[in-house]
């Protein structure tokens, strides 16, 4: 009488087998002695396997794991969603402030807002050349660009619009405050 | 203060991508037995178990913004365990035992098992018999350690151990087959 292979018994404990496979097993199972010692063998090593108890450390590991990570290690998935929206609040009210800023100077005749950058297609070439690349190539590729109304943005605009947006960023962390804060405190801490 | 133990562990894991660290202190601490025990059945070696255990932990926090908080934390961490021990091993080019009567690919020189015969470490392990089939899962090679604990220890299925060590489902089976069969021929000769 042959056998079931102890590769299709682990199988078979593994429920790893096609439903006719299995059948056939069991058949053969139920009325071979030997191939039933085979599968309570194996059916021990599977059940002794999975009763392994967990081992304790020898120490707690959570100190020692807390000292090699500090929060400033990982940049969490939130904060750059964060850091996003404090960009564009940031954009926002600097365009606001700098659009303000830009009407009070022109209130006070102050002729600090120059006309809008001419984009010379001279210009541009120029740059192309002084990094190595063909000016037709250059061209081609800045033709197929819209600058659309950001070209028609002074560089006064532009410096302002950025300056703001820095200085409401900073503002908004709390650099600026808590750098000056540190330093008063450091100041008041000083011994006399 | 925050009670931490008091909190579900998709609490701990958003706190912890938050920037918590004692939130992450915490899931250490729940978890530190099933990493330790899963490198010390792995390396063989309870020093070497301590310090790839804290290698796991700070490699998975750096990880842990790409770990989606509702799932389950342990199997997650398990398998990174058995992925870093694999490394550690052929890294460190451990070799494997005399057991195997086939020769085994990438295997190196043989060597002894550990001896987990002696006083603390039998009783460490606390029972003979558990010393013996930790001694016989040190002695097989290594990617039939990493099956063996993947699939009988952490409960994985065979499409999760080919996923975890980039192996083919054929490749799992066979492993786990002759595993299997080497650790019985082990236990049986220690009977």
């Amino acid at each position: 009488m042959s056998h079931v292979l102890p590769e299709l018994i682990e199988r078979y404990l593994d429920a790893d087998l096609e439903p006719g496979e299995q059948l056939a097993v069991e058949q053969h199972l139920s009325g071979c002695a030997v191939c039933r010692d085979e599968l309570g063998r194996q059916r021990a090593l599977f059940e002794e396997l999975a009763g392994l108890a967990p081992l304790a450390p020898p120490l707690d590991l959570a100190p020692l794991v807390l000292a090699r990570i500090t929060p400033a290690a990982r940049w969490p998935a939130r904060a750059w969603g964060a850091l996003a929206m404090q960009a564009a609040v940031c954009l926002a009210l600097a365009f606001w402030v700098a659009t303000s800023v830009e009407v009070w100077l022109a209130s006070l005749g102050a002729a600090l807002v120059l006309p809008p950058l001419a984009l010379e297609p001279a210009m541009f070439a120029g740059w192309a050349r002084a990094f190595g690349a063909s000016a037709a190539d250059a061209w081609a590729w800045l033709g197929a660009l819209t600058l659309g109304p950001l070209a028609t943005v002074a560089p006064v605009q532009w410096a302002l619009l950025l300056g703001c947006s820095a200085l409401i960023w900073l503002l908004g962390n709390g650099v600026l405050l808590g750098t000056l804060g540190e330093r008063g405190r450091r100041e008041t801490e000083r011994p006399l | 203060m925050e009670p931490w133990a008091g909190l579900e562990e998709e609490q701990l894991i958003q706190r912890a991508q938050g920037g918590q660290t004692e939130a992450y202190g915490e899931l250490v601490r729940r978890h530190q037995s099933r990493v330790f025990s899963t490198l010390y059945r792995m390396l063989g070696d309870r020093q070497d178990a301590l310090d790839l255990s804290q290698e796991v932990f700070v490699r998975s926090y750096a990880a842990l913004d790409r770990f989606i908080p509702d799932r389950p934390f342990g199997p997650w961490i398990g398998r990174v365990a058995v992925n870093l021990a694999l490394s550690w091993l052929q890294r460190r080019r451990l070799p494997t035992v005399t057991l195997d009567p086939e020769p085994h690919e990438g295997a190196g020189p043989a060597r002894q098992p550990p001896d987990y015969s002696t006083e603390p470490e039998r009783l460490y392990l606390s029972g003979e018999r558990q010393a013996l089939i930790h001694a016989a899962i040190a002695s097989l090679p290594a990617h039939y350690r990493a099956v063996i604990e993947l699939r009988h220890v952490q409960e994985c299925s065979y499409e999760t151990i080919a996923a975890t060590l980039g192996l083919p489902l054929s490749d799992v089976k066979s492993h786990l087959f002759r595993a299997r069969q080497l650790l019985r021929r082990k236990l049986e000769e220690a009977e």
